[in-house]
């Protein structure tokens, strides 16, 4: 491999590493929103059960 | 870009592997125009194998473009040849980019064999091939790159050197200071922009900082993104660590790759290497287990001194790193003893890889030499004979050496005269060299070659042997043919068409062929055809045989039209093309064919001629739906009218009517039946796979409009029917049935499903999807040939099989076509037979019952009548019914031509059995038939018995003319005295007559205190009018009137005080029945509700009393007085109110406003509602779109499957009497909207 092609090698790595960081990126944002969602969705729940009761 | 990876480029195999820009720069490369300087590079010492001609040519003053392309070439070709020579320029794999890179080693070469000589001029020659390696990079990195400038360039240097050389010849240093300084200052400016390890340690720090910002922000993805940041930064390392690869490395990664060898490698120069690496491998191996077992400090020194070997071999730095980072730990030796354990089967591997990398190359080395043998036995064979004898001669002896066999040289000695002997010993050894090469390439994986093929292989390797080249299956041999049983049984078929000759030649007959068994296949569904015994049981002998005839005609026309064109598209296949390529275009082709033969035979469906029964079949298939409409209003109408047919027997109409009747219900119980079996049965009628696919495939959706069915549906059915569930037969099932239907109905087969247009779309699946296993079925067929012979054979076999299973199915599909017709038009006779059945029993029940009116008293002697006498069931009486309307409408239905009888007859008819119940109310059920009591039913016995329907009409028909005029003139006076609320009874009916006759309404109304309220009814202008002619009241607005200087307060009390007198006049008058509702009696009641509460209310109450036990008009008439803008003429709410009042047993008689206004309530909350109605009728608003806006009616549930038609929810809707039916659907829409 000559020094250029190690180098065009190693960005292209590079480049790669970013794109699949950036999946991970997404993957994680996902799955937060996911949670979010689900805490409110149980929050929301918490509180008709307790209006249940009280009424 | 001076990239020997790019050296693969010649060759089309690697060229998917070519950087984008490569394209560009070769382009570039030959459009290049050739420099002004091209006539300097004669002169050049390096350029010495230039043609003298390119000179000339760039000198020449026209130079055209092509001429100077060719010249570029040449130009640099020989440039090429100088710097490499002609071995390397011979190459296949040398490739023109790659030059930067030698170009720059020249340079320094150049430079450093100069400062040999010239140690005195060391300084400069270092600042010359410095500028020119900066020059050299510049051109590199340029856009306008091409391989001329880079010669232009390196002619300039060139240049440059010789005048450096020539101006400064004096100064003397040592060889070595100079070769030493000027390679040591130049190599560095290579490398000095950008190095891997620069960029390497630039991209690991960024990727360390990204990963650990994410890993801050979310820390659960930590573990993930390590991994990440691992993967990438040991992807970085290993790409330093790699070394520059040789062109022979390149070429083994290339192959490797490939996974195949390459011919013209230069494969000479490795073995050594690679020995010695597995050498080194081994022994690495054995001093690792050695040391493994060793003991003590130098055991571990060992251990620690070959781990770091092995590292240092596999190029990685694991395991010094064990050693290092854990020989802190207690557990060291253990450690290291696994890190032992690990590098010995890691340098295992990497000893089995060697070896076969090694073994390969040397398959590779064999496979070189064995392919320049070839080249140079074949070159030695087109040699002249006196040079090309020696040529040969060394060819031969060379082809000892290397395929070891004597033969060669044994002809070579016995035959010095060359000739004939000697290029047979060539072509031998040629041959038997390519078996060589083959049978080696067959040890690779790819096992494509055949080794044996070496012997009978012609001399150039043939790609095409992969293709189905019809003359060499024509010259096959016979034996394999007359072996496989496909081809006896094919050969049978074609009848001595065998294949001996060239070609299946397409039959010309086959368009009369296709005709004439469509059209056998047709009369053999023919019910009626001459062809069958009695016309109509089983078939003929002759017709069964001729049919076969027909059928085995047409298959084996249209089997040998198809292998025709097939095997022509497969001759003419491009060779080029992949097997799998090769497959689908030919699988394509069968379907197309298969296609085409659809449409010929849509042809013939739709434009078949055919009369009498046919063309009544075809209708009669293609109408089902409309005959199921048609059959249903016939057998309603048959039902519907027994109660009339009866009353029809009873009044002496003929038998012609009943029997007509009769007939009308049965065949529209047939027409129904039968239509029914027809669409919605599959053991009877048209319903069959292709409507499965639609509940199948489309179970979302519903039944609705024809763009039902879309492409995407389409899609989804064909892959539906390419799975396994549906074998190819259930296919040919359905499309033979299909076939049958469009044959039946005249129409092509697309327009055959049940629902014709909506259907084509699933038509078309099936027939893609059928057609498409076919051509797979051929397909697989022809794959599993081994001889070009077994291939064809098994193509026409496969192809007679699928025409003949195809045509069998035709055949089988009418046949059932046939059963189903008969078991659906037996049923549905049955059925329509058995309504006759039913109806005619029904109707004669109805005739035979004894009346008990006419059961003679016990003791006398029965008296059997001539006539049977029917008597007709008591009726409900409702409310605001009387006994003239009653009777009217009961004579209406009985009496046939009820309205080809004039006004004054039908009065008098009416008036004939209205006198018998006013004459004996009780025998009736009446008290007093002048006031009907609503509940109640009116008993009419034998009243309408034919006897007195006929005496009724005797008196009808010797009516005179005189006497009508009278019953005319008669009915206009009471309907005028009606009018103006006079009431009419039994009693004093003809004293009205008479009075009015006698003096004139006018004078009776007046007489008969009926002023007031006929001036009512007219206008309110004609109030003071009729009071002032005829009442005190009137004289007294009169008065008033007259009297203008009366003050407003006594007017006022005058005023109420006289409405108040004539109001309750008014409603006493109404309650005594004295005369008729006006709406000016709510009104009057309501003028003084305020002045005078109680009164207003005791009242209303009473005409709230009084109004409920009135007519329905009546009722209508004062709900609307009550409520003007709910109870609306349009909306019908006094109807429906009135009726769900009535049947309702809940709500109480209604005696006051109070009681009144809960019932309108309790009504207003059931009709408001939107559920959807039960089986019972209830009223509800619903928004039927007239204009006036939602109106109330009746609505119930009606259901029923019958025969799966009705199979959901129908809403019947009551609206003044008008009946609709909605789906379910429909009628919450209504609601809703209504709401």
């Amino acid at each position: 491999m000559t020094d250029q092609e190690k180098i065009i090698k190693i960005k292209e790595i590079y480049q790669d590493f970013l794109v699949r960081l950036n999946e991970l990126k997404e993957k994680a944002n996902a799955q937060t929103t996911a949670k979010i969602q689900a805490i409110e969705k149980q929050k929301i729940e918490d509180i008709l059960n307790k209006i249940h009761k009280e009424l | 870009m001076s990239d020997k990876g790019l050296s693969a480029h010649r060759t089309g195999e690697t060229g998917r592997r070519r950087m984008p820009e490569e394209d560009g720069r070769r382009r570039r490369l030959r459009q290049n125009i050739v420099p002004s300087h091209v006539d300097d590079m004669q002169e050049e010492d390096l350029l010495a194998g230039h043609d003298a001609d390119i000179s000339e040519e760039g000198l020449t003053p026209v130079v055209t473009r092509e001429t100077r392309r060719k010249s570029d070439e040449k130009l640099v070709d020989n440039f090429l040849l100088n710097v490499f020579g002609q071995e390397a320029l011979e190459r296949d794999d040398f490739f023109h980019s790659e030059l930067v890179e030698p170009i720059a080693e020249t340079i320094v070469i150049l430079a450093t064999q100069k400062a040999r000589e010239r140690p005195e001029l060391n300084s400069e020659l270092l600042t010359l091939a410095q500028k020119a390696q900066r020059e050299l990079r510049v051109l590199d990195e340029a856009e306008d790159f091409s391989r001329l400038k880079l010669h232009d360039f390196f002619e300039k240097y060139k240049r440059d050197l010789a005048s450096l050389l020539a101006y400064n010849n004096d100064n003397n240093m040592s060889r070595e200071e100079t070769t030493s300084s000027v390679v040591e200052k130049i190599e560095p400016i290579e490398a000095a922009q950008e190095s891997p390890d620069k960029v390497a340690e630039e991209k690991v720090e960024l990727i360390n900082q990204k990963a650990e910002q994410l890993i801050a922000v979310v820390p659960e993805a930590k573990s993930e993104v390590t991994k990440l940041v691992d993967d990438s930064q040991n992807g970085i390392k290993e790409v330093l660590r790699s070394r520059k690869l040789s062109h022979l490395e390149y070429a083994e990664n290339e192959l490797d790759k490939i996974g195949k060898p390459k011919s013209k490698v230069e494969i000479n120069a490795e073995s050594p290497e690679a020995g010695s690496k597995i050498d080194k491998i081994k022994s690495l191996i054995k001093k690792l287990n050695d040391a493994f077992s060793a003991a003590g400090v130098e055991g571990y020194a060992a251990r620690r001194k070959f781990l770091q070997e092995a590292d240092d071999l596999i190029g990685t730095k694991q395991y010094q790193d064990i050693v290092l980072s854990h020989s802190k730990d207690k557990d060291k030796e253990l450690l290291i003893n696994e890190a032992i354990e690990r590098a010995v089967k890691e340098l295992e591997d990497m000893l089995r890889n060697e070896e076969i990398r090694v073994k390969n190359l040397e398959k590779l080395k064999e496979i070189k030499s064995l392919r320049d043998l070839i080249k140079q036995l074949e070159a030695s064979f087109g040699a002249p004979d006196l040079d090309g004898y020696d040529a040969r001669k060394k060819a031969l002896q060379e082809a000892v050496r290397i395929l070891g066999n004597d033969v060669y040289l044994v002809i070579l000695n016995h035959d010095k005269d060359g000739g004939m002997s000697v290029n047979e010993a060539i072509e031998k050894a040629i041959l038997e060299a390519e078996g060589k090469i083959r049978a080696l390439e067959a040890g690779d994986n790819t096992g494509k070659a055949n080794v044996n093929s070496a012997e009978t292989a012609p001399v150039t390797p043939a790609p095409e042997a992969e293709k189905v080249d019809l003359s060499k299956l024509m010259d096959a041999s016979a034996k394999a043919v007359e072996a496989d049983p496909n081809v006896q049984e094919a050969r049978r078929r074609l009848d001595g068409n065998g294949f001996e000759t060239k070609i299946v030649e397409a039959d010309p007959e086959l368009d009369q062929k296709r005709s004439d068994f469509w059209a056998a296949n047709r009369e053999r569904g023919n019910f009626w055809s001459k062809n069958r015994h009695l016309r109509f049981t089983a078939q003929t002998k002759e017709q069964l045989a001729n049919y076969d005839k027909i059928k085995e005609e047409y298959d084996n026309s249209l089997a040998n039209e198809k292998q025709a064109k097939l095997l022509e598209f497969m001759a003419n296949l491009d060779p080029s093309l992949s097997e799998q390529d090769k497959k689908a275009k030919v699988l394509a082709k069968h379907m197309e064919l298969d296609f085409g033969e659809e449409d010929a035979v849509d042809d013939i469906a739709t434009k078949q001629e055919v009369s009498g029964m046919g063309k009544f079949k075809a209708f009669w298939r293609k109408t089902a739906l409309h005959r199921l409409g048609l059959g249903i209003g016939m057998f309603v109408a048959g039902w519907k009218g027994v109660d009339l047919l009866a009353k029809a027997a009873a009044v002496g109409m003929g038998p012609g009517f009943i029997a007509a009747r009769v007939a009308l219900s049965s065949t529209g119980a047939y027409m129904s039946s039968e239509a029914l079996l027809d669409t919605r049965t599959k053991w009877a009628g048209q319903k069959g796979l292709i409507d499965d696919l639609k509940d199948i495939a489309f179970k979302k959706k519903k039944k609705g409009g024809p763009d039902l069915i879309t492409q995407d549906d389409k899609t989804v059915a064909i892959k539906l029917l390419m799975s396994e569930k549906y074998p190819l037969e259930i296919l040919e099932k359905e499309h033979a049935r299909l076939r049958t239907l469009s044959l039946d109905k005249h129409k092509g087969i697309k327009d055959a499903g049940r629902f014709g247009a909506e259907q084509i779309l699933m038509v078309e699946a099936i027939q893609t999807a059928c057609f498409r296993k076919r051509a797979q079925a051929y397909v697989e067929n022809l794959a599993n040939a081994e001889t070009p012979e077994q291939a064809r054979a098994k193509s026409l076999a496969s192809l007679l099989s699928q025409e003949k299973a195809a045509t069998l199915e035709a055949t089988s599909a009418q046949d059932k076509s046939r059963i189903k017709a008969i078991a659906r038009n037996s049923v549905a006779a049955f059925i329509g037979v058995g309504t006759g059945w039913l109806i005619g029993s029904k109707l004669v029940d109805k005739l035979s019952v004894q009346p008990e009116a006419t059961t003679p008293p016990e003791g006398t002697i029965p008296v059997v009548p001539e006539v049977p006498i029917v008597e007709t069931p008591d009726q409900l009486i409702g409310r605001g019914d009387t006994v003239w309307g009653m009777v009217e409408d009961h004579l209406a239905k009985v009496v046939p031509d009820w309205d080809k009888l004039n006004p004054a007859q039908q009065t008098r008819y009416i008036d004939y059995f209205e006198n018998k119940i006013v004459d004996d109310p009780s025998a009736f059920g009446l008290t007093d038939p002048d006031h009907l009591q609503p509940g109640t039913k009116i008993h009419w016995g034998d009243l309408f018995a034919d006897k007195n329907l006929d005496e009724g009409m005797k008196f009808v028909k010797t009516l005179t003319p005189e006497q009508m005029q009278n019953i005319v003139e008669n009915n206009k006076i009471l309907s005028a005295a009606a009018k103006h609320g006079v009431e009419i009874t039994h009693d004093n009916v003809n004293d009205i007559i008479r009075d009015i006759r006698a003096n004139g309404l006018e004078q009776y109304l007046a007489e008969h205190g009926h002023g007031v309220a006929q001036a009512a009814a007219e206008n309110a202008q004609d109030i003071a009018a009729g009071v002032d002619a005829e009442t005190e009241a009137g004289d007294m607005a009169d008065g008033l009137e007259a009297d203008d200087v009366m003050d407003g307060e006594v007017e006022d009390a005058a005023t109420e005080s006289l409405e108040q007198t004539v109001s309750d006049e008014k409603v006493e008058g109404f309650l005594t029945g004295a005369r008729a509702y006006t709406g000016d009696i709510y009104e009057s009641i309501q003028s003084y509700a305020e002045t005078a509460p109680e009164h207003a209310h005791e009242q209303m109450s009473a005409l709230v009393n009084k109004v409920f036990e009135s007519s329905a008009q009546v009722q209508q008439d004062f709900l609307q007085d009550l409520n003007p803008e709910d109870f609306t003429p349009d909306n019908n709410k006094a109807e429906v109110f009135l009726k769900a009042v009535q049947a309702s047993t809940r709500l109480p008689d209604i005696n006051s406003l109070e009681q009144l206004q809960e019932s309108i309530n309790v009504f207003d909350g059931l009709a408001s509602s939107t559920a959807l109605p039960g089986k019972e009728f209830v009223p509800r608003l619903l928004d039927l779109g007239s204009e006036e806006g939602p109106v109330y009616a009746f609505a119930k549930q009606v259901s029923g499957k019958f025969l799966g038609l009705f199979g959901e929810k129908q809403y019947l809707v009551d609206y003044g009497g008008n009946l609709v039916k909605f789906n379910e659907e429909a009628m919450s829409a209504l609601l809703k909207k209504a709401a």
